[in-house]
Order: C-alpha cells, then sequence, then structure tokens
C-alpha cells in the first residue's frame, strides 16, 4: 500500500524564555492510505502538536514529512495552505466554524477558495448527508453543538480530501451526541477511503480504529492494530462487541452520494 | 476572486455593525473634501462666468478726481478706437442714506453709484418683481435700492429717501447688478449696500466736493477678444500717471482666480485634515476588526486560503465599505453645500450656484479611496502574520520577531503617499511637510509619553488598595492599549482645545480693541467750511469733541536723497497720489520712532515729513532725505526727519494720526486744498449713536458716519459662524477619538471579561469591577487630557505668535475644562465598553472559555 502519511525523524521544539521544551522527540511513523488511525495519549503527550505537523499548521524542528509523495517541510505557508485545500480535511474538538457565515456557507468556503465546480449543489449535498438540510441556513451560534460538529465533518468532507485530520472531534460533545458524530465520521471516511488520524483521549473510541499510536511526553510509546481491524478485514463489518458504545446511524443519514458530487468521490464511493 | 468577493460579503453582513464607525469616518472625510472642494470651484465658475459683468467692461480706467484735461484727452483717444464699440463712465462713493419720510430713521452707509444710459455694458441689471430695468427709472431723481436696505429703512417703491442734499423717490428694488468690481465697497468684509442714480446726479447732490471719496470710472466694451489689444494702445501717459489706474477683466479674473485657486487648495487641505483624522478611525477600526477576525482568518487558512485570499477577501470589504461611505459622504456634501454659502452671506459680490461639482466629486471619491487604502493596509497586512495554528494554540507568537520588510515598506508608502496627498491638496509642498511631519511629530510625542508612563506604572506597583493596584496595573498588562488611547485622546483634546483657546483669543482681542479704541465712530468727507460745526454738533451729541484730521491729496514727483542714502528708484514708481496729514504733537500718535528725532510741538519753518516704516522701506528713504511733492501745481520739499513703526494691533478701531504713511509738520499745509474725518467714540445707546448720525447727516448731506459697532458687530457674527464650523471640525475630531478609544477597549474587551469572571468567582462584588475600570480610564483620561491641553497651549502660542502675530493669553479655564471632559469622556466610554465586563455573570464566561 502507498504511503499517504510518512515522517521521518519529525521533532518539535519550542522556546519558552530562555527554556526549550522538546514536545516531540525523533517521530518515524508511516501511515497507509485509507487507514484509519487513532493516536492516544494523556495531555500534553504531543498529540495535537502531531496532528497539526501533519496538517502543515506548524513546521518541525527537525525531521521531514511527505504526505500523499510530497515533501511539505520546506514549503512555504500558502504552498501549504493549497496544499490544504486540496488534500486535507480538518476536524477540531471546538468545530471552528467560521461565525458570519451560515452552515452551508461554511461547506461551500473551502470549494470556493479551491475553485471548485458546482460547489454549491455539492454543499447542499453534503448538508443533506449530515443530516442538517433544513439548518443551512442557519449562523453557528444558532446551531447545537452536535449540529456544528456535523456541519464541521460535512466541511472537511466537502474539497474531498484524502486525509481527514480529527482533533478531539467529540471532545466538546456529551456522550451521546459523540457517539453520533463519531459514527458519521467514521462511516463517511470507509465510505470515501480516506486516510483519516484521530487524536482521542478515549481509548474506546479508539478501539474502532485500524491502528492506535499512543504517545507519551512526545515519544511513540506504542504503535499497535486493534482487533477491530482485524474483525473488519474477516467479517467485512464493525466490531459490534463493545457496549460502552452505542453506534447507531443517524436515521436522516442518506448513503453516500452516488452522487453527482464529481468523478472521484464517486469513483471511489463504488469502489 | 468569486471566494474573495463572498468572503468580503459574508464578513460586511455579519459586522457592519462593528464597521459602522469605518463607514462614518469615510463618509464624514470624503463629504468635507467633496463639499469644500466644490464650493471653491462653484466660486471660480461663478467668477469665470461673470467676470465681466463683475468689472463692468472689458476694460476700465480709474481716478480718485475729477478727470484731468490730458487724462480726459488720453481716454477720449480710446473711444474712437476702432476696436471700442460702446463706452459708458460710473462714479462711486460712500455716502449716507436716510429715510425721508421717517425722521428718526437711522442713516445707512452705502455705496452710491452714478451710473449712465449706457450702464450696464454686460449683465443685466435685475429688478424684483422681474421688472425691467431701463435708465428711465433713474431719471427726475430716481433712485434703485437692494431689497436688504428697503427693508432696512422700511421703505416701499415709490417712497422718498435723501442722499446728500437731494430727496430721490425708490423706483425699484435690486435683485442683482453687475459691476461689484469696478468700485471698491468700502469693507472686505461686509461691503455697503449698493444704490443706483443717475450719473448727474452724484454731483447734484454735493457728494463729489474736494477731496471726497468718490471713484470716477471709464468702462469700455471692446470687440470680442480684443480688450488686450486696446489695453496697449493709450500709450505709456496713463500707464505713468500713478493717480489713474487701467485694468481689464482678464487681470480681475486672473487675480480672483489665484485667490480662489488658493483658497480651493486650503479648504480641500482642511477636508484633508477631517479625512486623515477619519483615516485614524479607519485604521483602528480594522485593526480592531482583524483582532476579531484572527480565529476565523486562521480557520480560512486551515482551510487552503492563501495570504491572497484572505488578504484580498478584507481588503475588498475595505474597500466596498469605502464605495458606500463615499456615496453617503457624497450625500452628506450636498447637504453641506446648501448650509456653507450662508456663511458668506454678504461676503461674497456676485451670485453663486451651491451644490456639487463632479470633479470635487471624483476628486474626494478618490483621495477616500487612497486614504482608506493606506491607512486600512497595515492593519490588513497583519493577517499574513496570523498562523493557521491559532486554531489548535491560542498563543503562537513568540518564535518569529524577524523584520517585517513588506510591514515597514507600507509604513514608508505611507508617509510619501500621505505627504504627496496633502501636498497636492495644500497646493504646497511645504504645507504638506508641516501637516505630516506634525502629524507623525505629536504622534511620536504621545508614544513616548506612552511609553513613560507605563515604565513609570511599573514602579507604582505597591499601591495600598487593590482597586487602585488592578486599575492602575491594566494599563501596562499584555495587550494593553494605552499608547493608542493616549494617542487618540490626546490628539483629540489637542485639537479641540487649541481651536477653544484660538477662538477665545480672537474674541477677547476684539473686546480688547473695542475698549482700547479711542473712536468708534468714523466721519468722512467733511469739508473746510464745515470743521467747526461738524467738531461742535458732534461734541453736543457725543460728549466728546472729534479728533479731526485733515487731509491733503499730494503726488511725490521726486527724491533728493542724503549723501548717505546711495539708494535709487525707477521713475516709474513716482507719481502716485497720496492723501497726507499733518500733525502738531507726534509723540501722541501710537508709533514708536525708530530712526531720526520727532520734532517740537510747534509749526516749522521748513517743511519736514514723517514716514511709516514700511512706506520708507518700498521708497528706500532714510532721515535726511528730500521728498519732492506735487500740490496742485505747487512744488513742496519736504525733509524727512523721523520714521515711525506702527503698533497694527490697534489700527482697527483707533484711526489716529499714526495709520499715516506721511505726516507733515504744521506750517506747510494748512492753506492747501484739504478736507477732514473725524474720529470720535461715540454714545453707549444705540438710539443715541443713531441720533448722532441722523442728525450730522442731516445737517451736513456729504459727511457720511460709519458706525464700527456695527462693522465689528457683523465681524463678530461671522467669527461666531466660522467658530461653529470649526466645532463642527473639533467634534468630528473628538468622534473620531472616541471612536478609536471605543474601538482600542473593544480589543480587550474578552480579556477584561475573563479577568472580571475570576475576580467574581473569588468574590469580587460588582462595585470592586466598576472601580477598577473607572481608575483604569480616569487615569488614561486624566493624563491624555493633560497632554493634548498642555500641547493645545504650545500650539495656539506658537500660531499667534509666528502665523497670525496676535498677543496671546493664557485662558486656563478653557484648559481645565479640556482635562476634565477629557476625563469624563474616557471614563464613560471606557465604562460603557466595559459595560458587559462588569454585569455579565461569570459562570458564562468561564465556560465559554
Amino acid at each position: 500500500m502507498n504511503k499517504m502519511i510518512n515522517l521521518a525523524n519529525v521533532s518539535k521544539t519550542v522556546t519558552s524564555g530562555s527554556e526549550k521544551l522538546t514536545i516531540l522527540h525523533a517521530v518515524s511513523l508511516s501511515i497507509p492510505g485509507g487507514q484509519f488511525i487513532a493516536v492516544v495519549g494523556p495531555s500534553g503527550s504531543g498529540k495535537s502538536t502531531l496532528l497539526s505537523l501533519v496538517a502543515g499548521l506548524d513546521y518541525p524542528t527537525t525531521g521531514d514529512i511527505e504526505l500523499d509523495g510530497e515533501n511539505i517541510t520546506r514549503m512555504g505557508e500558502d504552498e501549504l495552505a493549497r496544499l490544504r485545500g486540496a488534500k486535507i480535511g480538518f476536524i477540531f474538538q471546538s468545530f471552528h466554524l467560521i461565525p458570519s457565515m451560515t452552515a452551508y456557507e461554511n461547506i461551500l468556503a473551502p470549494m470556493e477558495i479551491a475553485r471548485l465546480p458546482k460547489a454549491r449543489e455539492r454543499a447542499q449535498l453534503l448538508l443533506d448527508e449530515v443530516g442538517l438540510r433544513e439548518r443551512g441556513h442557519h449562523y453557528p451560534s444558532q446551531l447545537s453543538g452536535g449540529e456544528q460538529q456535523r456541519v464541521a465533518i460535512a466541511r472537511a468532507f466537502s474539497n474531498d480530501p484524502t486525509i481527514l485530520l480529527a482533533d478531539e472531534p467529540t471532545g466538546n460533545l456529551d456522550s451521546k451526541n459523540g457517539s453520533h458524530i463519531f459514527e458519521l465520521l467514521v462511516k463517511l471516511n470507509r465510505d470515501r477511503s480516506t486516510t483519516l488520524l484521530l487524536v482521542t483521549h478515549d481509548h474506546a473510541l479508539a478501539n474502532q480504529a485500524d491502528r492506535v499510536i499512543s504517545l507519551s511526553e512526545g515519544w511513540i510509546v506504542g504503535d499497535r492494530e486493534t482487533e477491530g481491524r482485524r474483525d473488519r478485514e474477516t467479517e467485512g463489518q464493525r466490531d459490534a462487541t463493545d457496549s460502552s458504545l452505542h453506534l447507531s446511524v443517524s436515521p436522516s443519514l442518506r448513503p453516500p452520494v452516488s452522487l453527482s458530487l464529481g468523478p472521484s468521490v464517486s469513483e471511489e464511493g463504488a469502489t | 476572486m468569486k471566494f474573495v468577493l463572498n468572503m468580503a460579503w459574508r464578513e460586511m453582513r455579519a459586522s457592519w455593525r462593528r464597521l459602522l464607525l469605518f463607514f462614518l469616518c469615510i463618509a464624514i472625510g470624503v463629504g468635507s473634501i467633496v463639499s469644500l472642494r466644490s464650493l471653491a470651484q462653484k466660486l471660480r465658475a461663478a467668477i469665470d462666468r461673470e467676470a465681466r459683468a463683475m468689472f463692468g467692461g472689458d476694460l476700465l480706467v480709474g481716478a480718485n478726481r475729477m478727470w484731468q484735461p490730458e487724462v480726459k484727452a488720453a481716454i477720449e483717444r480710446y473711444f474712437s478706437s476702432p476696436l471700442v464699440v460702446a463706452h459708458t463712465e460710473v462714479m462711486g462713493t460712500q455716502t449716507m442714506v436716510r429715510s425721508a419720510g421717517d425722521p428718526n430713521a437711522r442713516p445707512v452707509t452705502v455705496t452710491l453709484l452714478g451710473v449712465q444710459e449706457q450702464f450696464p455694458l454686460y449683465g443685466e441689471v435685475q429688478l424684483e418683481g422681474g421688472v425691467h430695468y431701463t435708465h428711465a427709472m433713474l431719471q427726475r431723481q430716481g433712485i434703485l435700492l437692494p431689497s436688504g436696505l428697503m427693508a432696512q429703512l422700511n421703505l416701499k417703491i415709490g417712497d422718498e429717501v435723501k442722499l446728500g442734499r437731494l430727496t430721490f423717490t425708490v423706483r425699484g428694488v435690486i435683485e442683482k447688478m453687475p459691476g461689484s468690481a469696478m468700485i471698491g465697497s468700502g469693507n472686505m468684509l461686509r461691503p455697503f449696500p449698493r444704490l443706483m442714480v443717475d450719473y448727474a446726479d452724484v454731483a447734484e447732490a454735493g457728494l463729489t466736493g474736494f477731496g471726497g471719496f468718490v471713484t470716477y470710472v471709464k468702462l469700455f466694451k471692446t470687440r470680442e477678444g480684443q480688450d488686450q489689444a486696446l489695453l496697449k494702445q493709450p500709450g505709456r501717459s496713463l500707464r505713468l500717471e500713478r493717480s489713474y489706474w487701467l485694468g481689464s477683466f482678464r487681470e480681475m479674473q486672473n487675480v480672483m482666480t489665484r485667490v480662489l485657486e488658493r483658497m480651493e487648495a486650503q479648504l480641500s487641505f482642511a477636508g484633508l485634515v477631517i479625512l486623515v483624522l477619519g483615516g485614524i478611525g479607519i485604521s483602528s477600526v480594522t485593526r480592531v476588526f482583524v483582532q476579531q477576525k484572527m480565529k476565523t482568518i486562521a480557520i480560512l487558512k486551515c482551510l487552503g486560503g492563501d495570504n491572497r485570499h484572505v488578504l484580498g477577501a478584507y481588503l475588498a470589504q475595505a474597500l466596498a465599505l469605502c464605495v458606500a461611505g463615499s456615496l453617503l459622504g457624497l450625500l452628506f456634501a450636498g447637504a453641506l453645500t446648501l448650509i456653507i454659502p450662508r456663511l458668506f452671506d454678504g461676503v461674497i459680490p456676485f451670485q453663486f450656484e451651491a451644490g456639487l461639482t463632479l470633479r470635487a466629486a471624483v476628486q474626494g471619491v478618490g483621495v477616500g479611496a487612497l486614504v482608506t487604502l493606506l491607512f486600512s493596509l497595515p492593519p490588513l497586512l497583519e493577517i499574513r502574520r496570523v498562523k493557521p495554528m491559532l486554531v489548535m494554540r491560542r498563543d503562537t507568537a513568540g518564535d518569529e520577531r524577524r523584520i517585517d520588510w513588506l510591514s515597514l515598506g507600507a509604513a514608508l508608502l505611507i508617509v510619501v503617499a500621505l505627504l504627496a496627498l496633502t501636498s497636492y491638496q495644500a497646493g504646497s509642498l511645504r504645507i504638506g511637510g508641516i501637516f505630516i511631519g506634525t502629524l507623525v511629530g505629536t504622534a511620536l510625542v504621545l508614544n513616548l509619553i506612552g511609553a513613560g508612563l507605563m515604565r513609570l506604572l511599573r514602579s507604582a506597583r505597591r499601591l495600598p488598595s487593590f482597586a487602585l493596584r488592578q486599575g492602575v496595573g491594566s494599563l501596562y498588562r499584555p495587550g494593553n492599549q494605552t499608547k493608542v488611547i493616549l494617542m487618540a485622546v490626546g490628539l483629540g483634546t489637542l485639537f479641540v482645545t487649541a481651536m477653544r483657546l484660538q477662538q477665545a483669543n480672537l474674541m477677547r482681542e476684539l473686546d480688547a480693541d473695542l475698549s482700547l479704541a479711542a473712536s468708534d465712530m468714523f466721519l468722512i468727507d467733511i469739508q473746510k467750511d464745515q470743521r467747526a460745526a461738524v467738531e461742535s454738533t458732534v461734541a453736543r451729541l457725543a460728549g466728546a469733541a472729534p479728533q479731526i484730521i485733515p487731509l491733503v491729496p499730494m503726488r511725490l514727483v521726486g527724491i533728493t536723497r542724503a549723501s548717505n542714502n546711495p539708494q535709487t528708484l525707477g521713475p516709474d514708481r513716482l507719481g502716485r497720489e497720496d492723501s497726507v496729514t499733518y500733525q502738531l504733537d507726534l509723540a501722541k500718535t501710537d508709533g514708536m520712532v525708530i530712526a531720526g528725532k520727532i520734532w517740537e510741538p510747534t509749526p516749522g519753518v521748513e517743511p519736514e515729513v514723517s514716514l511709516r516704516d514700511d512706506y520708507a522701506s518700498v521708497y528706500k528713504l532714510g532721515v535726511g532725505d528730500l521728498m519732492i511733492f506735487d500740490l496742485a501745481g505747487r512744488r513742496i520739499e519736504a525733509k524727512v526727519t523721523s520714521i515711525r513703526r506702527i503698533d497694527w494691533r490697534f489700527s482697527v478701531a483707533s484711526g489716529g494720526y499714526h495709520r499715516f504713511r506721511i505726516i507733515f509738520r504744521p506750517g506747510a499745509l494748512e492753506d492747501a486744498p484739504q478736507m477732514f474725518v473725524g474720529a470720535v467714540k461715540g454714545p453707549a445707546p444705540v438710539a443715541e449713536r443713531a441720533r448722532l448720525q441722523r442728525e450730522l447727516v442731516e445737517r451736513f448731506p456729504n459727511v457720511s458716519v460709519i458706525d464700527v459697532l456695527d462693522q465689528v458687530a457683523f465681524v463678530r457674527t461671522k467669527i461666531n459662524e466660522v467658530s461653529l464650523a470649526v466645532n463642527f471640525l473639533g467634534a468630528f475630531v473628538l468622534l473620531c477619538g472616541v471612536l478609536i478609544l471605543s474601538g482600542s477597549v473593544a480589543m480587550t474587551r474578552i480579556h477584561r471579561l475573563y479577568e472580571a469572571a475570576i475576580l467574581k468567582t473569588l468574590g469580587a462584588e460588582k462595585k470592586l469591577i466598576v472601580y477598577i475600570t473607572l481608575i483604569e480610564y480616569g487615569v488614561l483620561g486624566m493624563l491624555a487630557g493633560v497632554t493634548g491641553s498642555s500641547a493645545a497651549i504650545a500650539l495656539t502660542w506658537m500660531i499667534s505668535k509666528y502665523a497670525i502675530k496676535n498677543p496671546w493669553q493664557p485662558i486656563p479655564s478653557i484648559n481645565l475644562i479640556g482635562v476634565a471632559a477629557a476625563l469624563l469622556l474616557v471614563m464613560a466610554v471606557g465604562a460603557l465598553s466595559s459595560w458587559d465586563v462588569m454585569t455579565r455573570k461569570p459562570l458564562g464566561i468561564l465556560r465559554a472559555e
């Protein structure tokens, strides 16, 4: 399988006053395309730093990062922005919707930036897909936390990214809403065969991933394939044995677009 | 591009309330520039259109005395030129008109024009009620008066008025008449009303006695475009004859156009000052806006937006606001152009249409767009520094302290562009440089004060009271806005206080002049045989004898310089007629002798003169030189024995001997043909002043009595009106200060909310939060007020000393009011802007965090 994300000896050191603090120590990591990776670890272990380096939001102090074969380490800020627009979808713990835009416009924005054709139709389809057809004209402040995160998920998929990065996407939601969101995220991810890198505290959620990477004090202390992956590989379905999760799919969710969303989506949806 | 425009629109839709200030700043600035420029351009257009009518003809020959035979002959050669299509004569003088039907009515000083049948050569006399003007209306002692005078004298058509020794019948009411520039109107500030009678009636009424202030004018209409050719024809004789003047409407037009061009430059410069202040507001609003939009910007960058996209979106938003603001500014300018011409009521001797000009509108909107761009660019460039990482971590700063060449370049571009813009607007690189220098200099000083203040406050950490410590501490905590507020409010206080001080000093000057004045009523055109009777009448009615000053018209025809004076002068500088006087006791004049010695108060045997210093320097004369005068064919040689310097501050109302350029020692001129002017301190009650005027004019119809108090009252009204405009400017500056202040407070709002929530959680009452807020803004307001107020003292002192050369006095009450107003304003705006900080429940804020 091709390497979608590849980190070679990546470290990050910040300066605080006169002191230097290393947040990430020489991390090397290779993630094949289409895999769902969970990154776990306690607060301050370097999870979010790892995510932001992969996203090109920050530069590593040492090492190289490759995304889909492209080395991003020496890219300029604008180049990185364009790369994010083309290949990366984001989901944040605190949603980070643009408050001056409606739900629909928030989904539309990345496609407008990337000048994708049929952006409006696509934004409307994604709204439908996350079950917010009637809420498209509402502003973020008029939506509940769960609804905001659904908009964020739709936005993350709007550019048909090859990599999806999620930073504690259920961290600000109650368990029921959190479950719905997680379910939705995983479903859309699987439907589109996106490479998903999920940062979470929650080991139960992490166990839904194909692979779990554990971080502690900036070091990778564990990297294992989950039972869920093995089960899925054998049964081709989701592991339903974890009673701590209620993973029902929202009835309003539709099957993935059969779709007039663009050739790549329909092809991926069909594969 | 689509994203840029969509994003700009979405942001505006969501943030229009916050951007209202931005919008208003542009609207007021553009409105000011467009209205002021339009005014000047309309005036220029009116002059271009009406120049010939104002002048009365293409060419004019004027004289202050009856035509001499040789001049008459020269002019008659003119008449016969094939270039001349028509010609006419006009006579004008200042005199008093009184109602014949109402013996108690107060006489009014007017400019009387005696016109012939051919008048006017250009333009037309427009009468009220659409009545057609014919010269026949003036025959058999008919008179035309302006409507204001009709009302003042309570007259209607058919009533009678007295002028000199004749009684005239009112035949019509003048709406507009040509020739406003051909004969002086007696007063720069307030032209006297202009009346029309038949040419012959002026002499008939006894108003052309010896030395009377009569102007004789011959007007010529030439073939189209031939005025310059005719101007060259008269030969040198007329030009060399200094008692006459020859001019063309083009010269007047050129002079007035130059004056108006300067005025346009000055007015549009004033407009630019407003716009630049608005620009500071724009800059502040944009800065606050970008600060508030940091997260959105970071998200957009996460979503693939590069700097071009994001910066473009916000720049498009600024420009869209600029366009909308400019449109509102045009409406605002339209309203202003209806108000501004009232300020010029009675000052401008011709009619002009109020309204906007397309050129001014384009210039205003262009300058507005440039100022918007210049002032919003630096804060917008900060967008480039916003890291997408901000979505993950609040504090992403600290690792980048490199020099930002783009920002430095932008700053340089702004200074250069502003310099170019102000120089273009003011029509002078020097003024542009001074303005930008002052602006940058003041900003730097206020910035330094801010820095010094924060350093000082840091050392005051051990204050006893918690509220005091917290309030003062807020002034130097991270992200504080101390310097910005200090600058905004300091500049605002400086402008407003300086304007108030200047206005108060000006008014005080006027009061001083009047109380110091020995005289406030002037008598003009007293003939020799009337002198004694006038003196006794005035003494009886005013309770004091008037000062009577003789006027002798003489021409300087030669100079024999003393051996120690090597200066020379071309012969064409001589020949001009001057009114000289003679005075026994020169020590009583207000002038200061700077060379030579004043004569003993006894008549002299040999003629000797004392000169005013400016006159002496024009003719390069010194003590010991011999001046040769022509007095009605008699040659008089007088030796210069002293030179005086005048204190012009006393010139407005004192009107004494000292104003004369040439004063003779008595003994040489007593027998010469002469007339007299008089000055007296009139009685205080208005009714008695009116009686004095009435009785004098009744007894001596040729004498004009000018009441300076009327003039001063008029000047006062005008100053008050101008002050209103200036106060409007001040109010705008203050408004800008308030906008900047509230914008700055808004920047730290989230920080404050959080801090207040924690303090409340820890047990602080609302009262304590209020105290802390008031102390913080109280200290800031006090400092800004004191700094601005002190700078205002320095500024007005410099203006008085170096620019308008007026005496300056401190007026502490205005400064105190300025400080108190700044203190209260900053406290009020600070408290109101922080209202939710003081009142919001802590739980919600802490949860949101």
